[in-house]
């Protein structure tokens, strides 16, 4: 009912309070109209009316219904959306210094793995020299031979 | 009697309203994540001592347990957002 979203609630309801009151009034009061001259001849009038209001007054107060429960439904979803999208900047935090902190854990072990090979050069190497083949087989293991995998659709 | 029949067809058409769904925002991932992983390096050519290539795997096992924690992160970064995405339901 998005003609209802441009009135303020409390006239909407008073509104249709109204054209319920009046139809049902109406639609009563044309039984007493019997012997009142110019009305009482017209009573059928004022009940066909009456009638109408009051069917009219209650599809409103339906639809009004309906529309407060959907505007209720849609301030709890939005609030439990507000509370959600706070909790997923909290969790990103938390995952954004996890992985800060491992890769510093993984950087300082690195360097003192190459700080140890370094001091130990001499005792390490020996007489072993590495071949232009072996240095060859293991660069092809760094390479990234895969790629970009290009798929048909 | 012209303007009965334009009012009641005003108050039907308030029937054929739809309301606005109310959607949650996509979460934004987290900088660290969005980064590529570096690619391993090569040994040069020159580098021909065994202590130059155990170097150069340590600098690339490194590189592997970066991108690992990178992987396990987005995992539980995907966990988490699917959880909070559902307690909206």
């Amino acid at each position: 009912m998005w003609v209802l979203h441009f009135l303020p609630d409390s006239l909407i309801i008073w509104f249709i309070h109204i054209v319920m009151i009046v139809g049902a009034a109406s639609a009563i009061a044309g039984y007493f109209f019997v012997g009142i001259p110019y009305i009482g001849s017209r009573r059928a009038l004022f009940q066909i009316l009456g009638v109408a209001l009051l069917i009219a007054g209650v599809y409103f107060k339906g639809g009004y219904s309906a529309e407060m429960q959907w505007r209720d439904r849609v301030a709890e979803v939005e609030k439990k959306v507000a509370v959600a999208e706070e909790k997923a900047k909290k969790a990103n935090g938390k995952v954004q210094i996890k992985i800060v902190e491992r890769t510093k854990i993984i950087k300082q072990k690195v360097e003192t793995n190459t700080a140890y090979i370094r001091r130990n050069k001499t005792a390490i190497n020996g007489e072993c020299k590495l071949t232009d083949s072996a240095i060859g087989v293991y660069n092809q293991s760094t390479i990234d031979s895969i790629g970009e995998v290009k798929l048909h659709e | 009697m012209n303007k009965i029949i334009l009012l009641c067809l005003v108050f039907m058409l308030a029937g054929c309203a739809t309301s606005i769904p109310v959607t949650m925002n996509f979460p934004q991932a987290p900088e660290a994540l969005t980064k590529p992983c570096d690619p391993l390096q090569p040994l040069p050519k020159d580098k021909k001592e065994l202590s130059d290539l155990l170097e150069n795997a340590n600098e690339n096992y490194g590189k592997h347990h970066e991108c690992l924690a990178k992987y396990r992160a987005w995992q539980e970064w995907y966990d988490t957002q699917k959880k909070i995405f559902e307690e909206i339901k």
